[in-house]
């Protein structure tokens, strides 16, 4: 397995961990509690010391892999953005007042990022899969 | 119009050069194991640079590792 893979698997389980504390806070404590659980999404910061340590001789990430982590990228950037303008779109149009709280704009950036890496992640292990890039 | 398929012999001439491992090949052109399976399975279609390299470690030409195809 490259270490591609591993980074997007770690990903996926940073990603699922974070949202589902902030879910599981949400219920028993409040939003304000709730947004901490976005602070283990900052694990996935540690990437680059667990998988991508150089080694010697060994080649860690050749132009296929830059390929494919690339267009993961941009397909995980194009979704976010995508999801930022209907969710954004859609709050000014259902709030009377057509304005978007700037609160509410902090939890839309953290669940993009989330989209962001999760969607790149996937997209990763689907290319790998495949076989293509 | 559709795009022709390039295929390669990488296959092929790795065990012509005296059974050369994917591990071999993949030390010697700079890559990882993964990119050479890919390559021999035709799933993957090499930069240009990476392309020379692999003829170079069969002291092949470009042209005899890598052929276009129309499907």
């Amino acid at each position: 397995m490259s270490p591609l893979q591993k980074d997007a698997i770690y990903c996926l389980i940073i990603s699922s961990v974070s949202v589902a504390i902030f879910f599981i806070l949400m219920l028993f404590k409040n939003m304000q509690v709730a947004f901490s659980a976005f602070a283990i999404f900052g694990l996935y910061g540690l990437t680059p010391l667990i998988f991508y340590r150089k080694s010697k001789n060994k080649i860690l990430v050749d132009e296929r892999d830059k390929e494919i982590a690339n267009k993961a990228g941009r397909f995980g950037f194009g979704l976010f953005w995508v999801a930022f303008v209907i969710v954004a779109v859609l709050i000014s149009q259902i709030k009377a007042d057509s304005l978007i709280p700037a609160s509410l704009l902090s939890y839309i950036v953290f669940f993009g990022m989330i989209a962001i890496c999760a969607a790149r992640a996937i997209i990763i292990l689907v290319l790998y899969r495949q076989g293509k890039s | 119009m559709k795009e022709p398929k390039i295929v390669n012999k990488i296959r092929r001439f790795r065990f012509d050069n005296n059974e050369m491992t994917q591990e071999a090949l993949a030390d010697l052109v700079g890559v990882t194991r993964q990119t050479i399976i890919a390559l021999e399975a035709n799933k993957y279609v090499p930069s240009l640079s990476l392309a020379f390299k692999l003829a170079k470690a069969f002291k092949m030409k470009i042209e005899d590792v890598f052929q276009e195809i129309e499907e």
